[in-house]
Parts: C-alpha cells; sequence; structure tokens
C-alpha cells in the first residue's frame, strides 16, 4: 500500500512540475511572439497605408506580403481593413488580398475537412464577399451543427447575394436557436435590395396561406414578424402596401404590433381605418397604433386620442398626451388639466417634459 | 474501536477530499473546452454587428445600494460610461442609514418623477423614485430597508426593459461586458439566464471607473482569493455550464429575462444567498412548465469587485456564503437527485449538497481525526499522512491547472513575476488557506443549522484609491 502512495505521489508532484514547467514556457512563447506580431504589423500597417494611399502599386504591395506565408496572421491581420473600407477601398484592398493568394487558400480551406478551419474560412470570405464561394459555404446548412448554420447564414448574407436568401431564412428558421431580433439583425445584411423579394413572399402568402410553411418549414407569424421589421429597417415605403393589406387580414396580433412599430419608423401615413386598432383588447396594439398616429399628425383620431387619456395601461395614455402635444392639441390639454379631467395627470407630466408652463399669469 | 473509528474517519476525509478535487479536475478541463469553443465563435460572430443596429434588447441595470455613501456615485459613473446601444440604471437605496441618497441626490441631479410601475413582486414600500436630470437613463428608487433581495425585486419590478441585469454598487464592469452578456440571449432563445465571471480588483490600477491595468496584490490573503475564484468561480462555473447544470449566478453579475424572473418569484428575501436561490427556484419553475431553457455562464463578460483583505472580514463572508448555499439548498430540495432536472438534479444538487455543502464536516472531522491518528500513533499513521499528502498533491496540481487554463485562454495576469508568484500561492493556499476556509465554512453550517443569522459588511475602499 505505501509503495502504491509512493508512486502516487511521486507522479503528482511530477505532474504539478510539469505543469508549472509548461505554464512558464507557453507564457514566454506567448509574449515572444506578441512583441514578434506587434513589429510586424507596424511595418505592414504602414505598407497598406501606402497601398491605399496609392503610393505603391498592387505589385509592389502584394510582393511584400507573399513573403509571408503565415495566412492565420495574414487573414487576423486585413479583417480589421474589411470592417473599415467601403466601396472602391474595400475593392482596392479586396484585390491585394486576392493578388496575395489569400482567398485562393481559404477557398481551398473552404473544402477542409476540419471543421474549425471550414468554418473560420467561410467566415472570411463572407468577409470579402466573395460570392465565387457560395455554394460551397450554402454546403454547411447541410449540417446540424448551429454554429454551422449561423457562420454560414453570417458569410451569405455579408455577399449580399439576395438569390440566397430563401435558403439563409429557411435555415435560420429550422436550424437554429437564433430570435428574431437576431435573425432580422442578420438578414439586413442583404441590403435594401432584398425588399422587393420579402414583398413577393408576402404577395405569395396572400395567394396561398400554407406558402411560408413550404417555403420556409416555419409559421407565418415567425416569418412575418421578421420581414415587417426589415421593412422598418430600411423604412422602406414600398412595403406600405403590403402592410396595410397584412393588418386587413386576422393575423397574430404580435404581427401587427410589428407593423405599427414599422409604420411609425417608416413615418408616412397609410390608407386605412386605424380606429379600430385605437380601440384594440391589446394594450400593445393600441399604444403602437397611438404613437404611430402622433408621428403623423393624423389630427381626425385626436378625440379619439383624449378617451384613450384614461386608459387604464399607463403607456397607452402616455402615447396618447404625446401624441396630443405632438399634434399641437395644447388647448384640449389645457382644458382638461384645468377643469381636472380624467387623464389630466398624464397632460401635465407630458407639459413638464417638455418644460411648458400651461397655466398663464394669474390662473 | 476508538482507533477503527479514528481511521474509519481518516479514510473517508481523504476519499472526500480525493473526489472534490478530482471532480473539479474534470469541470476544469470540460471548461478548458467550453472557453474554446466560446473562443471560436467569438472569431467566427462579430459582436459589434450584432449590436449595430436596432435590433438588440434593451436593458434595465439594477444596482441595489446600502450604506455605499464612499463610492457610489463613483461606481454609478462607471456604469453610465458602459458600452450598450440602449440600457437604463436603475439604483434601490435600500433604507440607508448613511447619507447615499443626498449623495445620490446632490451628485446626479434627481427630481421625483411619478414613474408608472407594477407590483409584481411584493416588496418594502417605496418612497421615491427620482430621475436624473443630468443623465436621462438613470432612475434612483428610495425605499424602507428590506435587504438585498428585496431592493433587487424593487429594480425589477420598476425595469422597464425585457432583460434585468444586476450589478453589485461596488464592482466595476469591463466597458464591452454587458454586449458580451447580452449576446446569449439574442442567439439563443432558450436562454433565461446568464452570469458573468467576477474577478478581483484589488490593486489593479483603476482610471475613470476601468480596471486599465491587472496588477496581483501583494497581499497573500488577496493572492489566494485569486486562486481561488480561478478554480472555482471561474472554471467550476464554466464547466457546471458545459455540462448544462449551472446553479449559481453571482449576485455580482447576472443577467436575467425581466418575465421570467417575475414568473420565478422574485429574488428570495429570506435568505444570504438570494443569487444561488433564484437560479435554482428559475430551474425549477423553467422544467414546470416545460419550456425548453438555458441558464449560461460566460466567462468573459468580466465583472471586477473587491476581496476582503483582512482575515476576520474574509471569515464573515464565508460563513455568510456557506449558510446562503445551505438555505439555496434546502428551499429547493425537491432537485435532490430527481431525474427530472437532468445531470442538475442527478450531478450538480447532490454535489453541492454532499461536497460543497456537507464537505466542511468531513474536512473539520478529518483533519482533528489525522491529527490525532498521528499524535496517539493508533497504527497505519504513515498511510494516513501519505494518503493525506496524495490528496494535497492533488489540490495543488489543481490549482496549477487552472492557471495554466488561466494562462491559455484570458491571460489577465501578463507580468512573468505575477504568474510566478502565483503558482507558488497555488501551492500555499493547500497548506492553511484551504483547512482555514473549512472551519469557516463549518462555522457558517452550524449557523445554518442554528438559524443563527449574521450580516456581514465588507469594508470598502474607493477603487481609484
Amino acid at each position: 500500500m505505501i509503495n502504491y502512495l509512493n508512486i502516487l505521489i511521486y507522479f503528482l508532484s511530477f505532474s504539478a512540475i510539469l505543469i508549472f514547467l509548461i505554464l512558464i514556457v507557453f507564457h514566454l512563447k506567448l509574449k515572444y511572439n506578441e512583441l514578434q506580431i506587434e513589429t510586424i504589423q507596424e511595418e505592414y500597417s504602414a505598407k497598406i497605408s501606402s497601398y491605399m494611399e496609392e503610393n505603391i502599386n498592387l505589385e509592389e504591395a502584394a510582393n511584400y506580403f507573399t513573403g509571408d506565408i503565415n495566412y492565420v496572421f495574414l487573414k487576423e491581420f486585413f479583417n480589421p481593413y474589411l470592417k473599415k473600407y467601403e466601396g472602391k477601398k474595400f475593392k482596392r484592398i479586396k484585390t491585394l488580398i486576392h493578388r496575395i493568394g489569400l482567398i485562393e487558400y481559404y477557398r481551398s480551406k473552404l473544402k477542409s475537412k476540419n471543421r474549425k478551419e471550414k468554418l473560420r474560412a467561410a467566415s472570411f470570405l463572407g468577409k470579402l464577399r466573395d460570392s465565387d464561394s457560395l455554394d460551397n459555404i450554402a454546403k454547411l446548412f447541410d449540417s446540424n451543427k448551429k454554429l454551422n448554420i449561423i457562420t454560414a447564414a453570417w458569410a451569405i448574407s455579408e455577399t449580399g447575394e439576395t438569390r440566397y436568401l430563401k435558403p439563409v431564412i429557411k435555415a435560420l428558421f429550422n436550424k437554429s436557436n437564433m430570435t428574431y431580433e437576431a435573425i432580422t439583425e442578420l438578414l439586413v445584411n442583404f441590403g435594401e435590395e432584398m425588399c422587393d423579394d420579402l414583398i413577393k413572399y408576402i404577395n405569395l402568402y396572400f395567394d396561398s396561406k400554407s406558402y411560408f410553411i413550404n417555403n420556409f418549414k416555419s409559421e407565418d407569424f415567425k416569418v412575418l414578424s421578421v420581414f415587417v421589421d426589415i421593412f422598418g429597417f430600411f423604412r422602406y415605403e414600398k412595403s406600405l402596401k403590403v402592410l396595410v393589406k397584412l393588418l386587413d387580414k386576422n393575423i397574430d396580433p404580435e404581427i401587427k404590433i410589428h407593423i405599427f412599430k414599422t409604420l411609425f419608423k417608416i413615418g408616412k401615413p397609410v390608407n386605412a381605418d386605424l380606429l379600430k386598432f385605437l380601440k384594440s383588447d391589446n394594450w400593445v396594439i393600441r399604444s403602437q397604433c397611438t404613437k404611430y398616429i402622433g408621428k403623423i399628425g393624423a389630427a381626425q383620431y385626436s378625440s379619439y386620442l383624449v378617451r384613450l387619456l384614461k386608459d387604464e395601461n399607463w403607456w397607452v395614455g402616455y402615447y396618447a398626451a404625446r401624441s396630443l402635444w405632438k399634434m399641437n392639441k395644447i388647448d384640449i390639454m389645457r382644458e382638461i388639466i384645468i377643469n381636472n379631467k380624467p387623464g389630466a395627470k398624464m397632460c401635465e407630466y407630458i407639459f413638464a417634459q417638455h418644460n411648458f408652463k400651461y397655466l398663464q399669469e394669474g390662473q | 474501536m476508538f482507533n477503527n473509528i479514528l481511521l474509519t474517519v481518516d479514510y473517508i476525509a481523504i476519499v472526500y477530499f480525493v473526489i472534490i478535487n478530482v471532480t473539479y479536475i474534470i469541470l476544469n478541463f470540460v471548461a478548458f473546452f467550453s472557453i474554446r469553443k466560446n473562443q471560436l465563435k467569438k472569431d467566427l460572430l462579430d459582436i459589434d454587428k450584432t449590436f449595430s443596429s436596432e435590433f438588440y434588447k434593451p436593458l434595465s441595470i439594477i444596482v441595489p445600494a446600502y450604506n455605499e455613501q464612499e463610492t457610489i456615485s463613483e461606481n454609478i459613473k462607471s456604469i453610465l460610461k458602459l458600452n450598450y446601444p440602449e440600457f437604463e440604471i436603475i439604483v434601490v437605496n435600500d433604507g440607508s442609514t448613511d447619507n447615499t441618497i443626498e449623495k445620490l441626490k446632490e451628485d446626479f441631479n434627481l427630481k421625483t418623477f411619478n414613474r408608472e410601475y407594477t407590483r409584481d413582486i411584493e416588496t418594502e414600500e417605496i418612497k421615491n423614485i427620482y430621475k436624473s436630470l443630468s443623465y436621462p437613463n438613470l432612475v434612483v428608487i428610495d425605499k424602507e430597508n428590506g435587504g438585498k433581495g428585496d431592493a433587487l425585486n424593487a429594480g425589477v419590478n420598476v425595469a422597464g426593459y425585457p432583460l434585468v441585469c444586476n450589478i453589485d454598487a461596488d464592482s466595476l464592469i469591463d466597458s464591452q461586458a454587458l454586449l458580451r452578456i447580452v449576446e446569449p440571449f439574442v442567439n439563443d432563445w432558450r436562454v433565461v439566464a446568464a452570469g458573468g465571471t467576477v474577478r478581483i480588483a484589488n490593486s489593479c490600477k483603476v482610471e475613470n471607473g476601468k480596471v486599465k491595468k491587472v496588477n496581483l496584490s501583494k497581499k497573500h490573503l488577496v493572492r489566494m482569493q485569486v486562486i481561488e475564484y480561478l478554480r472555482a468561480f471561474l472554471f467550476g462555473r464554466v464547466g457546471w455550464a458545459g455540462l448544462n447544470s449551472l446553479l449559481i449566478i453571482s449576485g455580482a453579475f447576472g443577467v436575467f429575462k425581466k418575465k421570467h424572473l417575475i414568473k420565478a418569484g422574485g429574488y428570495n428575501t429570506n435568505t444570504v444567498g438570494e443569487d444561488m436561490e433564484l437560479v435554482l427556484r428559475l430551474n425549477r419553475k423553467m422544467n414546470k412548465s416545460g419550456r425548453k431553457y438555458r441558464i449560461v455562464f460566460l466567462p468573459e463578460p468580466v465583472c471586477w469587485t473587491q476581496v476582503p483583505e483582512k482575515l476576520k472580514t474574509l471569515g464573515k463572508q464565508r460563513k455568510r456564503w456557506h449558510q446562503g448555499l445551505g438555505e439555496s439548498l434546502f428551499y429547493n430540495f425537491q432537485m435532490f437527485f430527481n431525474y427530472n432536472y437532468g445531470t442538475s438534479g442527478l450531478v450538480a444538487f447532490p454535489f453541492y449538497f454532499f461536497i460543497e455543502l456537507l464537505g466542511p464536516i468531513l474536512e473539520v472531522f478529518g483533519y482533528i481525526s489525522i491529527i490525532l491518528t498521528v499524535i496517539f500513533g493508533i497504527g497505519g499513521e504513515g498511510v494516513v499522512l501519505l494518503f493525506l499528502f496524495s490528496s494535497i498533491m492533488l489540490g495543488i496540481l489543481l490549482s496549477l491547472t487552472s492557471l495554466l487554463f488561466e494562462e491559455m485562454t484570458f491571460r489577465k495576469y501578463e507580468k512573468t513575476k505575477d504568474l510566478i508568484t502565483l503558482s507558488f500561492t497555488a501551492i500555499l493556499e493547500n497548506l492553511g488557506y484551504k483547512q482555514i476556509n473549512s472551519i469557516w465554512r463549518f462555522i457558517g453550517l452550524y449557523k445554518l443549522i442554528t438559524r443563527n443569522e449574521e450580516w456581514g459588511l465588507q469594508e470598502r475602499n474607493s477603487f481609484e484609491e
């Protein structure tokens, strides 16, 4: 027994010493690498500046970088530039990256069997907006691993190629756990051009109720909520017609809330009777509709807004008072306060927020 | 007879030491791979893009404060500077007996405000709600004293956003920490709660409410806690989260979905371990509701806190923590070996119960028994001592492994000298500090049984001092 214990103690002591040595060697090696990288990075950054300012040409810049075969480092080095530049500058840096052979290298990595390498390649090629890699990136959708799906979707969306819009939406709804917000955030990368496609899909949904289930394998309210938010993000006025049409349909109240938020963002009047939404049982719909009415200044609803000042929900009352203020209905609000009618406190609150003295001298 | 009892206790204690250290070594490995996976995710997904447009989730930060007049303003100013697109700060003055509320009124230009709120969770009476005229996203609640849990509940009631974050008034948050801790709520609808890492700020260089340089304290007691925080609070928790069995989110820094926090009933005001109790109850309620859920722990969103520098204060803190642990486990005992809760019920809960909660009994009696075995020379003491030595070596190995993983992942301690010092601390910590800790925890357990509640207030210095 004692012998076994002695062996165990020797083993544990040896392991502890070994870990300590690994720790110190690892630490010193990293420190050394960091110093090296710092120096190289300074030199490389200076070269990139010269190239971007057209002081040196593509060949000169490319020859300088081609000497470095550490593609992983080069990828990390170029990433911030890809984020920073747009338009002509983006094209210029992309041409250099292409000339160095980095794109070819990562295209080959995209076919690698190593999952991590494949994902890193997809992410980088997406940032480079490399359309030629799209088919290979889209193959990642065949996987059931969530990180594969999200990486591929981000990469494709960054290229802005709307022909991949449908498979991306389908994959995100079915194979990821992303929230609506995250899906919307990702999809807006495709750019405003995608909005026409979304309108087309909604019109197809009007023709056939099962369109979203059949084509995106997802429930209507999920897909519609995301689409409506995207219209709001781009303040896409051409979507007003389908939005109004959706409001008329017997759809999930959650979508109606999204629609009013989008209408508020677009800020244009629509040809629809909003009174029924002001009378909705759902307080969020009432409040969002009230807010929208204030934004577009639809004075025809002001008498109903006065009624909403005493709504059982604080936010509805608040937006009603705010909308009346925006529509410059100060006299009505003052009269409510002076006569201490229901909603007086809310009107007072809005006046105080705007530092407005509603009582004239002597009152 | 006496000899046999003594030897039996010796062996049980040693087996216990081996179990706890081996479990933590396994958790460290799970944590290491989990962190590497997280880092790959971080490389692939651009966090700035996730929050660049208007689809982020706004956040209410609740800061409970009790007698914090010295540090409150400095800390609120640092929270106001955090990098997050839309957030409100709700400071809850929990009936402080010093000048906390006056200090806040003066420094932040507060005015009373008739903000509507729902009493979703019962709390002590709210005297006033103030809004800052200088900082539009700052709200201050002045309420009757009800304890930390009660203050947090009042904050939850007033919070206007779907996510609520609790931050201790005496903590500092890294500027990117909010973005990182909210990210899982955006990318995974199942996430209902997320915890961040708490690190030690003593001796760090702090400027404008931010930790500018991580320094290792010159005080041995603080260094011991650095190793302890790495081993148990960083890798231990990441490891449990990797096994989908996280049972605690630190009260110093955590984010919850408001809806589920309210459904779970808010913070328990009858325990000193309201943070752990909430997570356990959340597990129970979510499990009962049948909704898929996840409680995650993120190693990178970092919250910095000051740890006790005096043995007496540390002792009080540890006794209180142990009491809180016991109360939390007893309030949620139906999870114990309950297969409905998966690994949380079958592995994590029993581990916390037998090893973490009851462990100090074995530790204290084990040490006494080993000493008696050696003093009385009852035979077999050679084996017992070798066993004890092996278990101590295992503890050292565990602490060094934690340190190595820290270096391979976050590398907060940049100086070689600091790493060498920490390595020696990892050895020394097993020879005295751990034993004292066992005694404190043992007393905590005794106080739990005798219901003797003691509230320890830690002496704090201004971070920038």
